[in-house]
């Protein structure tokens, strides 16, 4: 369905996106994951053909983004991090206009209006302004307008940013059940972990424009499963717990902000204890342990020793 | 989809109020405050004193006037002596000669150009006012003063659109700049007691059909051209928005041509354009009476003045993107536009000012529309809104132009 071919994107000096190789098959979710400026913006713009490539091909169903753009653009449809909206009109003006410019006309064009609004949970607010839309409403109709087309494939950016968990959950029932009735391919971007790993079968990681791992979500957990990771909550900032605890060997590394902390230790290995030394000695009290499994959280810190929202 | 675009940029407009206010209450408040307020002061055509032409028509020359004076003292029996006293007298109070004495001495200051016509050269049209004397006047008058005769004919005055400037004159002339003292000179002279003050008549008629331009009619022209540039700037701020909200990229995903998007900018700037200077013209004629005499050339010229916004809707939504800011727009709204209505003429005649700082004003689309709104206003035919057209054409064929280089073309939107 999609081939990202050792793609390139330069700007003057900076390089955004270096050699990335992406493959989807039709049908599936993929996730894109990475923090803000690993590129993964740019590479969205590259597919959805808004941005030419420096070096490197894109093809999305067999039609290559450089030579068949009217044709790709036809078979995607993009749902960008911003609210991609005209605030002053109307839920249904908004569908409208934006359906016109699919070439949609008459009838069609109200069923599909209708359709899109059915999905996105709005039919009763069409006739309502945008801009008295709450923030997770504005996500759900920025979602509608790239679906008027029914396209192919979906590309959705960031989609559920500053939004209540009450819409956020409605718009990953949403996504999920395209896929599942309309058998969609859908690109997810997101920097928060835990819809990448409710939605997605396969992960690319991004870090500095480059993809630096990608894999089922099984296979990327399996890069650490050797380890354990301890999430310690203090009453006080964690201060100098990393410094003291990382001399130790088996602990692999220790990530720290404000008064948490995640240990990663090999498996079984009696960390605790330590920690409780080093609390003692700086007069700090624990106010809850955890011991999980390795998420995709915990493998974006191991590649990259950063958390995805730093 | 270029329907569909104008239609939303419509919506928009109703739904801003801000903006309405701006774009039609605005310039309606200020011909009010304007109009009302600069109502006495102004006689607008007193917004061009600077470029009146004026023109004194004489019939007869004064020799041959003395000579008809002469023959009528002969005929009544004077001593050749008293005659000759008399003509020398008379020589020296020849009104329509001190008329244009007292005209030559405006053109002196650069109030008016004035040109003395014999009855065979009198081809008038060109002028904004003309004053006829006919061959019996000088005589008329002379026996009026000197001999206690009947009153003269009234002098037949032709007054153009700067009619209330053409009045003055003549008011100053004959009331003002009177006869009494004339009389008591020449009485003085005999020592013989003053005798009563000349009264003279005077006709003024418009010419042709053109009329006075009132100061509603000169805010009414000033204002609609000035605020219409607005809404060339509410276009391209709406598109700046609609690049940051990332609209922009969802039309060029959905396979909108870019050209199609500046096109629906430059065509909602034309109809917003239409239907502002529509608003503002239907108030003050309903209002102030503000008559536009001819329908068809004032439609030619709002269609003319709409085209400018339109194609500078786009220009400036063009650098807008370029810039990737709102500056161009912001700029333009806070200090272009002010520039323009003040070298257009929108605030006062800047003629007054400098020639040259008004002929630069007339070829700004904004002063020629105005120039040619207020000859239209005036009774004047198509001749005169020519030099508008070609203005406006030239600016914009090269705000579209320019609109179209600097747009960006490919990425980096």
């Amino acid at each position: 369905m999609l081939e990202v071919m050792d793609v390139t994107k330069t700007f003057k000096e900076r390089t955004a996106v270096s050699r990335v190789n992406v493959f989807i098959e039709k049908g599936e979710i993929v996730g894109l994951l990475g923090p803000n400026g690993a590129g993964k913006s740019t590479t969205i713009s590259m597919i959805s053909s808004l941005v030419a490539p420096t070096e490197g091909e894109i093809y999305a169903g067999g039609y290559s983004v450089k030579k068949d753009r009217t044709h790709i653009r036809r078979m995607i449809g993009v749902v960008p991090q911003e609210i991609a909206l005209f605030q002053d009109l109307t839920a249904k003006e908004n569908l409208r206009f934006f359906g016109r410019a699919y070439k949609l006309k008459g009838k069609l064009l109200q069923e599909r209006v209708r359709y899109v609004l059915d999905i996105v949970g709005l039919t009763d607010r069409a006739g309502e302004l945008v801009k008295t839309y709450s923030g997770g409403m504005k996500r759900r109709l920025n979602i509608a307008v790239a679906l008027l087309h029914e396209p192919e494939l979906l590309i959705m950016d960031e989609p559920t940013v500053g939004i209540d968990p009450q819409s956020r959950s409605y718009i990953l029932e949403t996504v999920r059940e395209l896929n599942r009735t309309k058998n969609m391919t859908i690109i997810y971007t997101s920097h928060y972990m835990e819809e990448v790993e409710y939605l997605c079968d396969r992960v690319y990681i991004m870090d500095h424009g480059e993809i630096i791992a990608a894999g089922t979500k099984r296979e990327l957990k399996a890069m650490l499963m050797e380890e354990d990771s301890i999430v310690v909550t203090l009453s006080r900032s964690a201060g100098d717990i990393a410094e003291v605890l990382e001399k130790r060997e088996d602990i692999t590394r220790v990530y720290t902000s404000g008064n948490e902390a995640v240990i990663a230790a090999k498996k079984d290995a009696p960390v605790l204890e330590a920690v409780i030394q080093w609390t003692r000695d700086a007069g700090v009290d624990i106010q809850s342990v955890e011991v999980r499994s390795p998420s995709l959280e915990d493998v974006f810190l191991h590649l990259t020793g950063r958390t995805l929202r730093e | 989809m270029f329907w569909t675009m104008l239609a939303k940029e419509i919506k928009q407009l109703l739904r801003e109020r801000s903006e309405l206010l701006t774009l039609l209450l605005m310039p309606i408040i200020l011909i009010t405050i304007l109009g009302s307020a600069l109502q006495g002061m102004m006689s607008p055509g007193a917004a061009g004193a600077g470029n009146l032409e004026t023109a004194v028509v004489m019939e007869g020359t004064l020799d041959e006037s003395l000579l008809q004076l002469q023959e009528h003292l002969a005929s009544e029996g004077m001593p050749p002596e008293a005659q000759e006293a008399l003509l020398e007298e008379a020589e020296q109070v020849s009104v329509p000669e001190m008329f244009a004495e007292m005209l030559a001495s405006l053109e002196a200051e650069g109030v008016l150009s004035v040109e003395v016509l014999d009855e065979a050269g009198a081809s008038t049209e060109a002028y904004d006012g003309v004053w006829y004397f006919d061959e019996t006047y000088r005589e008329q008058t002379w026996r009026q003063m000197l001999l206690q005769e009947e009153l003269p004919d009234p002098v037949a005055v032709e007054a153009s659109g700067q009619f209330g400037i053409i009045e003055g004159i003549t008011d100053a002339f004959f009331n003002e700049l009177n006869w009494q003292k004339e009389a008591a000179y020449l009485a003085s002279l005999e020592e013989e007691a003053v005798p009563e003050p000349v009264q003279t008549e005077v006709e003024i008629q418009q010419l042709d059909n053109r009329s006075a331009i009132t100061s509603f009619d000169y805010y009414t022209a000033g204002m609609a051209v000035m605020f219409v540039l607005y809404t060339a700037t509410f276009l391209a701020s709406t598109a700046h928005t609609e690049r940051r909200s990332y609209v922009f990229h969802r039309l060029l995903t959905s396979n909108v041509p870019m050209w199609m998007y500046l096109a629906g900018k430059g065509g909602a700037g034309v109809l917003l354009a239409l239907v502002q200077l529509a608003v503002i013209f239907s108030f003050s004629s309903l209002v102030f009476g503000v008559s536009f005499q001819h329908a068809g050339l004032t439609a030619v010229i709002a269609a003319g003045l709409a085209l400018t916004v339109g194609s500078l809707a786009m220009l400036l939504t063009a650098v807008n993107y370029r810039l990737r800011n709102e500056q161009a727009s912001a700029l333009f709204a806070s200090a272009g536009i002010t520039m323009l209505a003040f070298l257009g003429g929108s605030f006062f005649n800047v003629s007054q000012l400098s020639e040259t700082v008004a002929a630069i004003g007339r070829l700004l689309p904004n002063g020629a529309a105005m120039q040619s709104l207020l000859a239209v206003m005036g009774g004047a035919g198509a001749g005169l809104i020519y030099p508008m057209l070609l203005s406006i054409s030239v600016f914009c064929l090269l705000c579209a132009g320019a609109a179209l280089l600097v747009f960006p073309r490919k990425e980096g939107l």
